[in-house]
């Protein structure tokens, strides 16, 4: 059976480009929001294998929403997408207990990569992993 | 190759649409007017962004109508993103970046109010079928401050 995806970000055209890269391969879309409200709203009701969310985002940001929906489900999977110089922003979703992040503007490799990662691992970038991240960014 | 033409990517993967390059590395500073910006806007997407940091800028970017606005976002979002960071590293300082907005007649004195000399970049953004210009300029808030250099 297909993975389930819920893309979250404010902007049509990355939400597009996500969508159109994960269809292509065995995931499935099965929800887009454009804030962290709506995305919390649909991660209750379609409570999807995986997220994809944008760290800024008006309304509720990417990092309240990522919370919320850790605190509705606490083996959430999600997945940060970032521009350049959100460093600090990338440790506090890490540190809030998302899986992995993505620099945009992405690859179609590098999202799959990504998810695949996400998907497969059952640990939160905590402790050692989340200190090696910390030295990457 | 100075200061303000490194500022901004030289050469940018766009996703799978394309890419965004710099037509030129010797760039003009141009005074800015509302002139220039009005006629721009007669047949160009406008978006800018403000740059807050111990000197205040705006980033504005002009686009062929063509292009979808939410791409034109992003494009804007991807490379004030690359110039704040660029920024920050070489003046030490912390750079926050307004949401994009898009440009009316209306906010056009917004930019133009100090009568500042701004630096203007030309891109070609290559797509598969199609290729557009991108009019990028880089004003300064305030002609006293200017542009600094770490």
């Amino acid at each position: 059976m297909a993975k389930t995806v819920l893309v979250v970000d404010d902007i049509t055209f990355v939400r597009k480009t996500l969508i159109e890269i994960l269809q292509k391969s065995h995931l499935q879309v099965v929800g887009e929001a454009e804030d962290g409200e709506k995305a919390v709203e649909l991660y209750r009701k379609l409570q999807p294998d995986i997220v994809t969310m944008d760290i800024v985002m008006p309304e509720m940001s990417g990092i309240e929403a990522a919370r919320k929906i850790l605190k509705i489900d606490k083996n959430a999977k999600i997945v940060m997408i970032s521009a350049l110089g959100q460093e600090n922003l990338v440790m506090e979703a890490i540190n809030a207990g998302v899986k992995d992040y993505i620099l945009k503007p992405f690859s179609e490799e590098e999202i799959l990569k990504t998810i695949e990662k996400a998907l497969t691992s059952d640990e939160r970038l905590t402790g050692r992993a989340s200190q090696r991240t910390q030295k990457s960014l | 190759m100075d200061f303000q033409t490194n500022l901004l990517p030289h050469h940018l993967k766009f996703y799978q649409e394309g890419t965004i390059e710099l037509l030129e590395d010797i760039l003009p500073t141009v005074e800015v007017t509302e002139d220039i910006f009005k006629n721009y806007l007669k047949t160009h997407h406008g978006v800018f962004f403000t740059l807050y940091g111990i000197d205040r800028n705006f980033l504005i970017l002009f686009f062929d109508q063509n292009l979808e606005i939410s791409q034109c976002l992003e494009i804007g979002n991807t490379m004030v993103s690359q110039l704040a960071n660029h920024m920050s590293k070489l003046k030490g300082e912390v750079i926050l970046v307004s949401p994009p907005q898009k440009i009316t007649d209306n906010k056009i004195n917004f930019f133009t109010f100090n009568k500042s000399f701004a630096h203007h970049y030309t891109y070609y953004y290559k797509q598969e079928k199609h290729t557009t210009q991108i009019q990028v300029w880089l004003v300064p808030h305030s002609q006293r401050e200017g542009f600094s250099n770490a």
